[in-house]
């Protein structure tokens, strides 16, 4: 092995690669690590470099004491490295930080201003501007960023400033929506200039509130696409992107599809030309509208409610080196005629025969796929589909996924050799 | 079902389903570039039988595993130490084979079963004390008192308190 000749007596542990050593110190905490660190010269040396490499809004000097919310842990670990100093604290390592989904508000009552996170934005702050930090990564939740605290925003802000300077590696930007907000959700809108936004290599944009009650007017649904337009023509880096926008359409004017806009976001999407992952969900926009993933996209998921017009043009659309794809695919207008479908003569015939109607594709463009998963064998598909499918793509893995009553994800290979693992 | 020939480091030969041996990407790309199903046995010039009969026998029970889901955030996976139960069971080895087996992992590129190995490990340092993890991993102290002393030091935050 490559590594200079080990004394003696080292450990079975300590004679392991450095590569190894640190993949065994990321399944730890802060605090195993800093005990970790603590053994010997060579653990020492091993662990240092990793102690924070993540700092996370959670992160607190006690041992898993009940989660630190809103980080009353940062604020004491801010106040430590004032007194220790940062060196010595090991911060300037910091390679990535993570604010968990609320971690970037104010704590209730305390009304604008985090103690944590004002503590940490004070230090990291000086550091990232003085070049002392390289921070490689940044997490976050982007419906925050509204209610933010001070020390959040002016750590948002740093950034910014951060990312301008000329550096070997600029940080990337994990930007995501909220999984749960409980009675607060409501509709954000991506604040697109709190960002530099050819650094952001994964995002999640959306429309992260309940719609309105009485359906969704033009002018709002314009201003959306223009948002997630002018927003993804300056994501040069994007890596993954999923676009949710709302989990039903209402009555959606059947003009939308002929809206200019649309051509605009699809040129958008078009140009990432670094994209690998592309999620779909939810109505977007209008049930015809299908989104062509750029080329050399790897992964497609698509979890839609979408039209016999939306089909036709994913049967003639190659999907060049797509690899895996996921679908769990509804059709749209299941209830009244809507206003939608209402142009649509195929549509109506189908949706007036229900069940009987026998809907082939005949065809299909797409190759070269390796997996294909589905959430359910219920999803709507193309009567011929599933066989085109297998067909135009030899070799191909099939998986079905169910949600399991433990919180994981069971795969069951689709040839039901009833060979159920659990996915952790 | 074709079945192809491992040779150990210490000479052993066994007979290994391809699927199976496949789980090693380096295997897997050796066999690539080969293109047809060698007759002769392929040398694993780093692994001695016994450390090679353990990885087989968990290659053998995880021959079918899914690839990992497409959207599924890799971040929080990494993060978790949870192990299913007969991966645990697999693990328990005295210390010198559980370090074989990782760094076999490593050098067969079976990347699931390196993160078995490592997370094995983990769990073996989590909640402990420096003097129980030096105990529990024959670890010599060999700091001087005065670096131990700042070491401590610095690092006094992360004590239970």
């Amino acid at each position: 092995m490559g590594t200079p000749i080990d004394p003696p007596n080292l450990s079975p542990l300590e004679t392991l690669p450095q590569e190894l050593l640190s993949t065994i110190i990321g399944y730890l905490e802060p605090n195993d690590r800093a005990s970790f660190l603590r053994t010997s010269k060579r653990l020492y040396h091993a662990t240092r470099p990793h102690l924070w490499h993540t700092l996370k809004s959670t992160d607190s000097p006690r041992r898993r004491r009940a989660a630190a919310r809103y980080s009353r842990g940062l604020h004491r670990l801010a106040k430590i490295a004032e007194e220790i100093g940062v060196e010595a604290m090991g911060f300037v390592h910091v390679k990535k930080v993570v604010f968990k989904e609320g971690d970037l508000m104010p704590e209730k009552g305390v009304g604008g201003t985090d103690p944590g996170l004002d503590g940490l934005s004070k230090i990291l702050d000086e550091q990232l501007l003085a070049g002392k930090v390289q921070l490689q990564q940044v997490e976050l939740c982007w419906e925050d960023i509204e209610r933010a605290s001070n020390g959040a925003t002016n750590f948002l802000k740093t950034l910014k400033e951060y990312q301008k300077l000329n550096l070997p590696q600029r940080p990337s930007i994990v930007a995501k929506m909220a999984d749960q907000y409980g009675g607060l959700r409501r509709p954000f809108v991506f604040p697109i200039e709190l960002f530099a936004l050819e650094c952001i290599t994964d995002l999640e944009l959306g429309f992260g509130g309940e719609q309105e009650e009485f359906g969704i007017s033009m002018a709002r649904i314009i201003s959306d696409i223009e948002l997630f337009t002018n927003t993804l023509k300056g994501t040069h880096s994007l890596q993954y992107l999923s676009i949710k926008w709302r989990e039903s359409i209402g009555d959606t004017p059947s003009s939308v599809i002929k809206l200019p806009q649309l051509k605009g976001l699809q040129s958008a999407i078009t140009d990432l030309k670094h994209l690998r992952g592309l999620s779909l969900s939810g109505y977007l926009f209008h049930p015809s509208f299908f989104i062509i993933p750029p080329e050399n996209t790897k992964s497609l998921t698509i979890k839609q409610e979408v039209s016999i017009a939306w089909w036709r043009k994913f049967a003639q659309c190659p999907f060049m080196g797509l690899e895996d794809l996921t679908m769990e695919t509804r059709h749209a207008g299941t209830e009244l005629i809507s206003e939608w479908l209402s142009s649509d003569e195929e549509e109506v015939r189908f949706y007036e025969s229900a069940h009987e109607f026998e809907f082939l594709l005949g065809d299909l463009e797409i190759r070269g796929l390796k997996n294909f998963r589905t959430y359910s064998d219920y999803y709507y598909r193309p009567d011929d589909f599933s066989e085109l499918l297998r067909r135009k793509n030899p070799g191909l893995q099939e998986w079905m996924a169910e949600i399991s009553n433990y919180g994981g994800i069971v795969l069951v290979n689709s040839d039901f050799g009833f060979e159920i693992r659990s996915v952790k | 079902m074709s079945q192809i020939t491992l040779l150990s480091s210490d000479n052993v030969e066994m007979k290994v389903d391809k699927e199976v041996a496949e789980r090693s990407i380096l295997i897997k790309n050796m066999l690539e570039d080969v293109g047809e199903t060698p007759d002769q046995a392929i040398p694993i010039p780093n692994v001695n039988e016994g450390v090679l009969r353990k990885v087989i026998e968990w290659c053998e029970h995880h021959r079918n595993d899914p690839p990992p889901p497409a959207d599924e955030d890799s971040d929080s996976r990494k993060k978790s130490t949870d192990i299913e139960e007969w991966d645990q069971k697999f693990m328990q080895v005295d210390q010198e084979m559980l370090f074989e087996i990782i760094l076999a992992a490593n050098y067969l590129d079976i990347k699931p079963l390196l993160d078995v190995g490592c997370k094995t490990v983990a769990n073996m340092i989590k909640g402990k004390s420096p003097e129980e993890i030096r105990k529990t991993f024959n670890i010599q102290n060999d700091f001087t008192p005065e670096e131990e002393d700042q070491i401590r030091r610095e690092n006094e935050w992360a004590e239970d308190r």
